[in-house]
């Protein structure tokens, strides 16, 4: 049986982007997003990445009596930046080109 | 702390890795710098968590691995069920209130043209009725399987979605069937020939205003909307029988099934000594909702009680050891 082909999207290859140059808090990415990116659809879309292995987080290294939550870093990982890649030499490849245009 | 009260309700409402990996950082960055807005965010954060962690409950209690553990039992169960009671319908059904109150028992064949409606009618009940029952196997796999309890409540809102939509949906099949029931006893009350067809009589104005379910539809639809709710909430009284029963092992589960039933089942035969407190001999009923509800309760309640107990009992051990 074929194996599934992973899928991409616009709000997922931005992400990945966005944290190419470094390792961002969901609320960084936002702000680096242009409005691209809504707080309330952030998070889940991150967590969707994790699960696809697109991306990997970890909590942030805090000082001994801190409160509050533990915010959480995002980093890309190889293959959702390979996924990122394949997923924009396909969509070049079968854009339009002026020539084809009827 | 801000947010503090949202970590609690995300905490509460959702699975600890949703939590973790959804919530958690929404809420982290809101202590961190946030304001109304990352508020409102947040909120929104949580309701998609929440319909995330639902499509999974869903997944679990419908997708491959439930469809080859969980429902073969429960197919088999309802398919067990739709056969013994359709059999004992057959027999009763075919028992016929004459309109001077005798009870006479009609071959198949005087039926004639209504053969087809009634027992499309039975078939329709008995398999909506046979899908409530089974759901206490359902249940009762999932929790078995280390199921979370609200995964199994998901499953179990989805299954009486279902059953309560069949059951709304074939609510002009039941009708035909009782008005076919109706013209039956009729033909016998108004001294036709066994040979009329029913579909005349069902046409014809003297014989249906001789039976109750022309003379009073109102009370009908009072009915079948009561049917249909009675079908939806067997599949969660059932689905909450099979899940405090999984609680127990071997025997203990099926004695503890014969003493929720039968206790019940006694607690259902005092409920006409209560039902005169309510309404007195001769008082309008309010409606057959809330006359059969009471009974209808009882089997959840004393669920609920068994479940209740076993829980407490538990904590008493574990907290002696």
């Amino acid at each position: 049986m074929p194996e599934k082909l992973p899928s991409i999207s616009a709000t997922e290859s931005l992400i990945l982007d966005l944290l190419e140059p470094r390792e961002r808090f969901g609320l960084e990415l936002i702000a680096q997003s242009n409005g691209q990116l809504k707080r309330g659809s952030v998070y889940v879309t991150l967590a969707r990445m994790e699960a696809k292995g697109f991306v990997e987080s970890r909590q942030e290294d805090r000082a001994a009596g801190a409160i509050g939550l533990p915010r959480r870093l995002y980093t890309p990982t190889p293959y959702g930046l390979k996924v990122r890649d394949a997923y924009r030499l396909l969509r070049d490849a079968l854009a339009l080109k002026p020539a084809e245009a009827r | 702390m801000r947010g503090a009260w949202l970590t609690a309700i995300a905490r509460r409402v959702l699975r600890d890795q949703t939590f973790h990996l959804i919530a958690a950082p929404a809420i982290a960055d809101l202590q961190f710098e946030g304001g109304a807005r990352h508020y409102a965010a947040i909120w929104w954060v949580i309701v998609r968590a929440l319909l995330h962690d639902m499509r999974s409950d869903v997944a679990t209690s419908f997708g491959a691995t439930a469809r080859a553990s969980v429902w073969p039992q429960t197919l088999t169960l309802f398919a067990l069920l739709f056969t013994v009671m359709t059999f004992i319908a057959l027999g009763n059904r075919i028992r016929l209130r004459a309109p001077d109150g005798t009870i006479s028992r009609l071959p198949w064949p005087p039926l004639g043209d209504g053969l087809e409606p009634l027992l499309a009618g039975l078939l329709v009940s008995m398999a909506l009725a046979a899908a409530g029952y089974a759901t206490l196997t359902f249940s009762f796999a999932l929790r078995r399987r280390h199921a979370p309890a609200r995964t199994v409540l998901v499953g179990t809102l989805c299954l009486a979605a279902f059953v309560y939509g069949a059951a709304r949906a074939t609510r002009p099949l039941i009708y035909t069937a009782e008005l076919y029931r109706s013209a039956a006893i009729a033909r016998s009350g108004i001294g036709a020939p066994a040979s009329r067809p029913l579909s005349e009589i069902v046409g014809d104005d003297t014989a249906r205003r001789r039976t109750g379910l022309v003379e009073r539809p109102d009370m009908w639809q009072q009915f079948a909307r009561w049917r249909e709710q009675r079908a939806a909430l067997t599949v969660l009284v059932s689905s909450l029988l099979g899940a405090t029963l999984a609680r127990w092992q071997g025997l203990g589960v099926l004695l503890r099934a014969v003493a929720i039933l039968a206790t019940a089942n006694a607690l259902r035969g005092a409920i006409p000594w209560l039902t005169v407190l309510f309404w007195p001999a001769n008082s309008p009923r309010p409606s057959p909702t809330l006359e059969q509800l009471p009974a209808f309760l009882m089997l959840p309640l004393v669920t609920v009680a068994f479940l209740a107990f076993d829980l407490f009992a538990t904590r008493r051990r574990r907290a002696a050891a």
